[in-house]
């Protein structure tokens, strides 16, 4: 057959080929794509709902063909003073602020513990491995964030998953691939460490900072339970929170006086979908980087960590 | 520019002295006085380490104590185990014991089963463009928070407008209330899981088998082996050792559960726990209702120490067995 299409790794060109061998290739391809369109489907469904006319959804339940569209959700969404917006911006704050802090404190933690000549890495090293191993538990730690007086702040969402020990060990593993003589011929050349780590570490892991990156935007994009443990304000909910609200309260919300004139009926089932839809927005907006770095990613993690 | 740069680099081991038997204190004081920067770029995550892994590894003492707000950690009163006692005498210990194993349990099997068996099929998908969307698309639910997961399971099971009573009201069924019993929803719990972390894990084994060496492939061919025949004798004696890893750790959470998660599916709907009560789902409620802080710690703590337990042990068992698979 059309020879491009065929990756010749494992045993792509083979001329005799069995029954068995036909059976298995036929089954791998529906297993594939069955499972591929299992986890599409209910993306689909749930951008079409947003965009479905609240009566349509009423009548005939979720439809992946509706018989009427309408955009009532997202003018709900993004009407003036909407706490579906303001959560929107609790999101944006919490992801930048703890994003950034985070990756700084991860890539030069990762660093010390990448430089080999260190007499007390080892000791380093197993301090942070051992809260892998061991931890005091939710409720020590929930009394340790409310006597910090963290609750119902943007701290309390931001400083507790700032580092994890999973992290620096993937950047540690970047780190471990500049060769040691880079480091030592540099240092000869009289840079102090600072200047290695700023001028040649860091802009030799780009790709492995972009991964760890990544992972840490998506984890504080997607963290939902430190707000759930220490926020109670509404104006501080984040995104994940507010979706996880007004999957059992929407009523609760407020409506612009201008919405309320002109709508109807607040067209709640598709107020619902359409959260979902603005909350998973950013994460199909960043995919494309995400995929681009994450497998090299986890195979260095999972396989080296 | 590497090359030329290493040269001096080559020298500098001849240069070392051996080192005059000191003082230890020495020792430490000229590490720090050479490496300080070093140091103190390694100082704020160890701050970090401190006050957020550390510091409640401390606040277990409350597990032995009569915790009240007013008079502190340190300065409540001392009960020594018998908030360990009322946690073992109380009807809930036998059953989230037993629930968050049995969950566990079948979590890992079906976890390990399924993405290695996708794995297998995806690296016999050899049309590039499935191949690459397919992927692409079964990752994508690993990277949405639990709380979008759990309005796609809405999407499925609410009673009004969920597309499993219309898939019934098509097959002339009269719709029902889908959170009514226990056993059903371990069944879902599993499947949601799988859906959202199947695809992921499959990266880890494939990457694996594109490792394995084409030529064990070719001359298993040649002896008249068939596909299937190939990745029993080839490729799964190859990835071994990431398969057991991957169990390894797997088996070090076997007294975890995300609490949080299982909140998400169920809600606070009591006639679903029979089965999915956990260990993490029953402090979840007790730290959200009234927490009785030292009964809690006791639970957390219980925990932690089986979950160490396991880990080291399934560690020692895997060095004992099979070396390449330890993990430390």
């Amino acid at each position: 057959m059309n020879g491009i299409k065929y990756n010749a790794v494992n045993a792509g060109n083979r001329v005799n080929r069995s029954f068995s061998d036909y059976t298995w290739e036929f089954t791998s391809y529906t297993i594939v794509i069955f499972f591929a369109l299992i986890c599409l489907i209910p993306f689909v469904l749930v951008i079409i709902v947003s965009f479905t006319d609240e009566t349509m959804i009423l009548r005939y339940g979720y439809s992946l063909f509706p018989k009427k569209l309408s955009l009532d959700a997202y003018k709900f969404i993004f009407s003036r003073g909407s706490d579906i917006l303001n959560s929107y911006k609790v999101s944006i704050i919490v992801t930048s602020v703890g994003s950034v802090m985070s990756l700084l404190m991860v890539c030069m933690f990762a660093y010390v513990l990448s430089r080999k000549t260190l007499k007390y890495r080892n000791v380093i090293s197993f301090y942070m491995f051992f809260t892998m191993l061991f931890s005091g538990g939710l409720v020590p730690f929930f009394v340790l964030v409310t006597s910090l007086g963290l609750r119902n702040t943007y701290w309390a969402m931001i400083l507790p998953s700032l580092m994890n020990a999973w992290n620096v060990y993937l950047m540690r593993n970047f780190f471990n691939t500049i060769p040691e003589t880079i480091f030592e011929s540099v240092k000869i050349d009289g840079a102090g460490e600072m200047t290695i780590f700023v001028r040649f570490a860091l802009p030799l892991s780009l790709p492995g900072i972009a991964t760890v990156f990544l992972f840490i935007v998506v984890g504080y994009w997607n963290d939902w339970f430190s707000a759930i443990l220490f926020i109670s304000k509404a104006e501080l909910y984040p995104l994940q929170a507010m979706l996880r609200f007004i999957m059992s309260n929407l009523a609760q919300l407020n409506m612009s006086a201008q919405l309320m004139a002109t709508a109807r009926k607040l067209p709640e089932e598709s107020v619902k979908m359409a959260t979902m839809v603005i909350t998973i927005g950013p994460i199909i907006f960043v995919y494309p980087f995400l995929q681009k770095y994450f497998v090299q990613g986890i195979v260095i993690g999972a396989v080296k960590g | 520019m590497g090359a030329a740069l290493s040269k001096p680099a080559k020298i500098k081991p001849a240069k070392i002295k051996p080192a005059k038997p000191k003082r230890r204190q020495n020792s430490f004081i000229k590490e720090m006085g050479t490496n300080w920067t070093l140091y103190l770029m390694a100082l704020p995550g160890i701050a970090f380490f401190f006050v957020f892994n550390y510091l409640p590894m401390g606040g277990i003492i409350m597990a032995f104590k009569d915790f009240n707000y007013r008079d502190g950690i340190w300065g409540s009163p001392f009960v020594g185990f018998s908030n360990f006692r009322l946690f073992f005498r109380s009807a809930a210990f036998p059953v989230v014991i037993y629930n968050t194993l049995f969950l566990n349990a079948l979590g890992i099997i079906i976890g390990i089963i399924i993405p290695l068996y996708l794995a297998l099929a995806l690296n016999e998908v050899r049309h590039r463009l499935i191949r690459r969307v397919s992927q692409s698309v079964m990752i994508f639910p690993n990277f949405i928070s639990a709380v979008a997961v759990s309005v796609i399971v809405y999407n499925i099971f609410s009673y009004k407008f969920g597309v499993a009573n219309q898939i019934r009201e098509l097959l002339g069924l009269a719709p029902r209330d889908w959170y009514t019993n226990s056993l059903e929803w371990v069944m879902y719990y599993l499947i949601v899981r799988t859906w959202k972390g199947a695809g992921y894990s499959s990266i880890i084994y494939l990457a694996a088998i594109t490792g394995v060496s084409p030529e064990l492939y070719e001359s298993a061919e040649i002896d008249g082996a068939n596909r299937v025949q190939q990745i029993w004798y080839i490729t799964l004696p190859s990835i071994k050792s990431i398969i057991i890893i991957l169990f390894i750790l797997s088996v070090g959470r076997i007294f975890t559960t995300d609490a949080g998660f299982i909140w998400l599916l169920i809600g606070d709907r009591t006639n679903l726990l029979q089965y999915m009560d956990t260990i993490d789902t029953y402090v979840f409620r007790m730290v959200r209702g009234s927490p009785h802080v030292g009964r809690t710690t006791a639970i957390g703590l219980l925990q932690s120490v089986s979950c160490l337990i396991t880990v080291l042990m399934a560690n020692l068992v895997t060095r004992k067995i099979y070396p390449e698979g330890a993990i430390f």
